[in-house]
């Protein structure tokens, strides 16, 4: 675990400037296609986005370890520290760390 | 009323009630009540329910017509879904899965509780939990009466759910109702704050009196903190359609969350998770999510103004 990984939240509350990179910490979740990246899993089955949430990019989830997908959604069972840049309201995922 | 204490006494804009229809709302008396009073099951001293094989987390110990369930077609039960990893330890079990199953839930409290299968706008289905707090209305996490979705198709107030008090495995001892209105309130549907979790199902027919409900309370800080939650429902890693029971102390008490490592999974969501207090069953909080920045899983407390519409609703719909 990244202990210096932000929330979603706290990204949307203080944001980077488009050139930094930023570390932050959550579910990875996507709904047919829509991909966010969210504080926590909202417990129904499949699970929704919860907490704060923004829209990512520069992934494909079905490629990363440690996920499970029903339907067309598929989300990360564990959380995942994303190294990534914003662009817009969008964050540019530039890495994926973690374990699953 | 019962202890209903708490000093959030302001209507806050999050609170205002929404719903999927033009309801208005009268202002009635409030309630809080186990309704049916056949084949109640016995609640323990301690504030835990008496659940065979289910060990007290703390050393004191202490301290339940058939139908055919529905085909879930196109909701692949968890085992069918595609996990590339073992699921070896659930997102949100923490620590050892003491979770112990119901069955049959055909006595109170259990069957107060009930498996929700929610068909969101683009026909995409969820499975979640409910609790009736009275004959018509079930109280349910806001996500599973309004979806807030990435995917445009599927954002906003499900289509229908068909709810199935004291569900087991297969068997439907109550039966099933499908429900096309909903309540919410606007911090959850407009703005998606997680602290305004929280929803209603309002049935065609009352059920409810068949099945009996549980009260629901906003109690004090210092009430909640350390205080037993019992926790049922309708986990989806477990045997599909099965309702499964814990409880453990509150962890943290937030201003609209409560907090707690009782054992969850997706299809949780919505579950009452609720105290006895001389034999009263008494929700305090709504499940909704598993463990985030906190690693605690956790409810949408029912505070002041989630009471008063809770109320509102429940007297809206006898």
């Amino acid at each position: 675990m990244n202990d210096q990984a932000r929330t979603v939240r706290g990204l949307l509350a203080d944001p980077p400037t488009p050139d930094q990179d930023v570390t932050v910490r959550g579910h990875l979740v996507d709904e047919g296609g829509h991909t966010v990246l969210c504080d926590r899993l909202g417990e129904t089955f499949p699970p929704q986005p919860g907490g704060s949430t923004i829209p990512v990019s520069g992934i494909e989830l079905s490629t990363l370890p440690g996920t499970a997908t029903t339907g067309d959604t598929t989300w990360t069972t564990t959380p995942r520290v994303i190294i990534g840049r914003l662009s817009g309201r969008t964050l540019e995922v530039r890495a994926v760390t973690g374990r699953p | 009323m019962r202890d209903t204490a708490h000093e959030d006494t302001v209507r806050l804009a999050g609170d205002e009630p929404v719903s999927n229809g033009d309801l208005l709302l009268d202002e009635v008396e409030a309630e809080s009540d186990t309704g049916n009073a056949d084949g109640v099951e016995t609640a323990g001293e301690d504030g835990l329910e008496v659940v065979q094989g289910y060990e007290p987390p703390t050393p004191e110990p202490s301290a339940e017509a058939v139908e055919t369930a529905p085909n879930l077609d196109g909701l692949p039960d968890v085992a069918e879904a595609s996990f590339d990893v073992p699921v070896v330890r659930a997102e949100s079990v923490i620590g050892e899965d003491e979770r112990r199953q119901i069955s049959p839930a055909s006595s109170f409290p259990w069957r107060a509780h009930a498996s929700l299968l929610i068909t969101a706008r683009d026909g995409t289905r969820y499975v979640g939990t409910g609790f009736f707090i009275g004959p018509r209305v079930l109280a349910t996490a806001g996500h599973c009466v309004f979806i807030r979705s990435s995917n445009p198709a599927r954002h906003g107030w499900a289509r229908s759910i068909q709810v199935m008090p004291g569900r087991d495995g297969s068997d439907l001892p109550y039966g099933s109702s499908t429900s096309t209105r909903f309540h919410s309130v606007r911090g959850w549907t407009r703005d998606g704050d997680d602290e305004f979790d929280y929803g209603a199902i309002v049935l065609p027919d009352p059920l409810g009196s068949q099945t009996g409900w549980l009260g629901f309370g906003a109690y004090s800080d210092s009430t909640l903190d350390g205080l037993y939650g019992n926790l049922a429902g309708y986990p989806a890693d477990k045997p599909s359609g099965t309702q499964w029971y814990m409880a453990r102390r509150v962890t943290d008490v937030g201003t609209r969350k409560v907090y707690y490592d009782i054992d969850t999974f997706g299809g949780q969501s919505g579950s009452a998770v609720y105290r006895i207090s001389s034999g009263n069953r008494t929700a305090f909080g709504i499940h909704a999510y598993g463990t985030g920045p906190s690693p605690f899983n956790s409810a949408t407390r029912i505070t002041r103004p989630a009471f008063d519409n809770y109320r509102a609703w429940k007297s809206a719909h006898p």
